[in-house]
């Protein structure tokens, strides 16, 4: 370690020239950059432009993963194929009841509509899509899902799987598409609960959890119940399951508590979803 | 490093396909590890020893630029790791200012200090995360896995150079 003398000229061990001023000058540059990126979005346009270069590491990515599946259904056996085409033909049966219960239903509810003259409920469209790698960059969680705007996937799409809800699109490229999951602290949803009497703002926090900031104690909400989307804002259809009650925390203010939700769905890799998109 | 190492591999096209591995890395899951917590900063690693180094006798514009390339590929905010990079390269230059680092312990000392200071500027600009909401063991655990993945990168220079 060294010690300083009294000569002001004396250059200590570093013989570099002072790079003191372009790192104000370009640490100015980068707050600038993040201030306006942060406001209004460059980096999802920019991403899009450059999407294509991201392209053969995503080939690389997801190329094991399709090999090992391509194999294990070379490998799967006539037998085994044959049962599983039956419970699946058993399964379609069954919802094929449920549709046409539906089919009665939705008959039903458009007639009454036009008894009390209310709105028609907005035709939304679904489109499959199958989440690919990565899972995750740099650390950072996010969901790719294998279309793109050649697909026409719409920004802002909600995205959902048997479960429930999973999150929205944000991102579109021309062959995939980033979601923000729920559990995102930049995601909310407007909710109604299972029982039709409790509306709230369900939102993400970045953990693998969401929750109610605030609603009154005096509601009558239980651990167990669960939430679902209702449909205000038009983004997100009417009845999609959410999450459901795993804490009820008082909060210091007496007339408010803090609900936790575990969201229903848990989106794997390689495994399908949903994405509804508005006909307007 | 005091003085200009003239040893060191002079090729950028090595250090090219270094970012493109590391572009790779950073999107790809490492095996038997759940925890996404555990996910070492792969661009943190390269660039301390890129730095430390002096590959190509680096100077603070193209590791600016470096770090807005890293934000372009992977980032979540422009500019978030032109920010990191640029902090981690003045610590380092006063850092030597004032100190020698010739011991091994020494330049390990060295290479954790900046490790952290990368981390905590990284986990101060982050969108994608509350600090409040994230446990106080978030710095451990990204410790955890990212050292060795700065030694690693460390002696790919080291080998290169010689």
């Amino acid at each position: 370690m060294a010690k300083e003398t009294g000569s002001k000229k004396l250059k200590l061990f570093n013989t570099q020239e002072s790079p003191i001023l372009p790192f104000f000058l370009l640490l100015l540059i980068s707050i600038s950059l993040m201030s306006y990126d942060h406001r209004y979005q460059i980096n999802y346009d920019i991403k899009q432009y450059i999407s294509a270069l991201n392209t053969p590491i995503k080939f690389i990515i997801n190329t094991p993963s399709t090999i090992i599946q391509n194999f294990k259904i070379y490998l799967s056996d006539q037998e085994g194929l044959h049962k599983k085409i039956q419970s699946q033909q058993n399964e379609i049966n069954l919802l094929l009841l449920d549709a046409q219960k539906l089919q009665s239903l939705e008959n039903e509810n458009a007639n009454l509509r036009k008894i009390l003259q209310i709105k028609e409920i907005v035709k939304k469209e679904v489109i499959i899509a199958e989440i690919v790698l990565p899972n995750q960059i740099n650390g950072i969680p996010q969901i790719v899902i294998n279309k793109g705007a050649k697909d026409n996937i719409k920004l802002g799409s909600a995205v959902m799987n048997n479960q429930g809800l999973i999150g929205q699109v944000t991102q579109v490229n021309s062959d995939s598409s980033k979601i923000t999951p729920i559990t995102s602290n930049q995601f909310a949803v407007s909710a109604i609960s299972n029982k039709g009497s409790i509306n709230g703002i369900i939102s993400g926090t970045g953990n693998p959890v969401l929750e109610i900031g605030q609603l009154p104690a005096y509601e009558s909400l239980a651990i167990g119940d669960y939430f679902l989307t209702s449909g205000l804002g038009g983004i997100y259809p009417r009845g999609i399951k959410i999450g459901k009650v795993t804490k009820i925390i008082p909060t210091y203010n007496t007339q408010f508590n803090r609900i936790i939700i575990t969201p229903f769905s848990s989106p794997l890799s390689f495994s399908e979803v949903m994405l509804i998109r508005n006909n307007k | 490093m005091i003085s200009k190492n003239n040893n060191l591999p002079q090729s950028w096209s090595k250090f090219l396909v270094i970012f493109l591995v590391t572009i790779l890395l950073s999107q790809i899951n490492l095996p038997f590890l759940n925890d996404i917590r555990l996910i070492p900063d792969y661009f943190i690693a390269l660039i301390i020893p890129t730095i430390i180094f002096r590959f190509k006798n680096i100077n603070i514009f193209i590791v600016f630029i470096l770090g807005i390339l890293v934000d372009l590929f992977i980032g979540e905010l422009i500019g978030q790791y032109a920010i990191t990079f640029l902090i981690i390269y003045i610590s380092n230059f006063v850092l030597h200012k004032f100190f020698v680092f010739k011991s091994p312990s020494q330049v390990i000392f060295l290479y954790f200090i900046l490790l952290e200071i990368g981390f905590l500027v990284i986990g101060t600009t982050s969108i994608s995360y509350l600090l409040q909401n994230n446990d106080m063991y978030i710095l451990l655990y990204k410790n955890i896995m990212t050292i060795p993945i700065c030694f690693v990168y460390k002696l790919i220079f080291e080998k290169m150079s010689n």
